[in-house]
């Protein structure tokens, strides 16, 4: 097992950023996961997410825990829930494709995403902005249904007041990325 | 007191407050001549009142409204400089501190293969120019 120490708390996207770098640096790796260590994601999921991803041939796969009610399923509260809706819809309008857990942070990347991860990151609240890019630069993104629990341990990096930060930021993201150029990345599989 | 003394108060203060800094090595020269630049404009109001007073009148303004639309530009334009500078300053540091992490984990390796088999030492370098660059839009 290989652990990456960063030195200060640089927020959750620097974080998750220096591992699709390592995978970079490394290169020898098709597939990398992005899993929560809190206890929210079940470490079986990471075998439907891969499959999927061969099966269909996809860049990105998202664990969502709506695409299907599964029995005791953790699903978030009811205030999360209105908030995901809402991204479900800003991401279907300016897409043009339906997702069902944009802030899923179960995710398995193929070469064409996680390169691009490496190179661009949102600093904070990642999730959603980059599964916007990955949709408006045609990536091929499926969607596989799990069940995620309650975490175990530590606290959301959205807390009540940051929630309104965290929808402002995040949409105004989104926006200001669809005016961008569609950037064309070399197919690697 | 009058404007125009408020006006070459406020310059030769931001004068003196601006060299003084430069001189402690908290401000850097790049910085100062901006600065530098604004204290000047204060004191031209301070000195000729005519000259801001004639700009004021052909836009229909008051002299001190004038001297408060000139200043909030000019403080306007540097701090959106400011915070367009901090974005990259932020971006670079988050940068090295993913590259110190990546060479620590990989010299951490190095070293245990070091200890146990072969000597491979040399690949710690690689990191650094495979990772993206430092600078990147």
């Amino acid at each position: 097992m290989h652990v990456l120490h960063l030195e200060e708390n640089c927020g959750i996207g620097v974080a998750v950023q220096t591992g699709y770098m390592y995978a970079v640096a490394d290169g020898g790796f098709r597939y990398v996961i992005q899993f929560d260590a809190d206890g929210q994601h079940d470490a079986a999921s990471v075998v439907d997410l891969t499959r999927a991803c061969d099966d269909h041939s996809l860049d990105l796969c998202v664990g969502s825990r709506f695409l299907e009610t599964l029995p005791d399923g953790f699903r978030s509260t009811l205030l999360r829930r209105v908030g995901i809706r809402f991204f479900c819809g800003l991401l279907g309008l300016l897409s043009g494709v339906r997702v069902t857990d944009p802030t899923s942070g179960l995710r398995c990347a193929a070469p064409a995403v996680w390169r691009r991860f490496a190179r661009h990151y949102p600093d904070d609240y990642p999730e959603p902005e980059s599964l916007f890019w990955c949709l408006r630069n045609r990536m091929r993104i499926g969607e596989i249904p799990v069940r995620m629990h309650s975490r175990e341990s530590g606290e959301s990096s959205i807390r009540r007041v940051a929630s309104v930060y965290y929808m402002t930021k995040v949409t105004l993201a989104v926006i200001i990325d669809r005016l961008r150029a569609e950037e064309h990345t070399v197919d690697e599989r | 007191m009058n404007a125009e003394l408020f006006m070459l108060i406020g310059g030769v203060c931001s004068f003196v407050l601006t060299l003084h800094w430069v001189r402690s090595r908290d401000l850097r020269e790049k910085y100062a001549v901006g600065w530098l630049g604004l204290a000047v404009i204060l004191l031209f109001c301070g000195l000729f009142p005519r000259l801001l007073m004639s700009m004021a009148d052909a836009s229909r303004l008051s002299y001190p409204a004038a001297v408060l639309f000139v200043a909030l530009t000019f403080v306007y334009g540097f701090s959106f400089s400011v915070s367009v500078s901090m974005t990259r300053q932020h971006r670079t540091t988050n940068r090295l501190l993913q590259k110190i992490a990546l060479l620590e984990e990989r010299l951490a390796r190095v070293e245990v293969g070091d200890r146990s088999a072969g000597n491979r030492v040399s690949e710690t370098a690689k990191v650094a120019s495979e990772t993206p660059d430092l600078v990147e839009r």
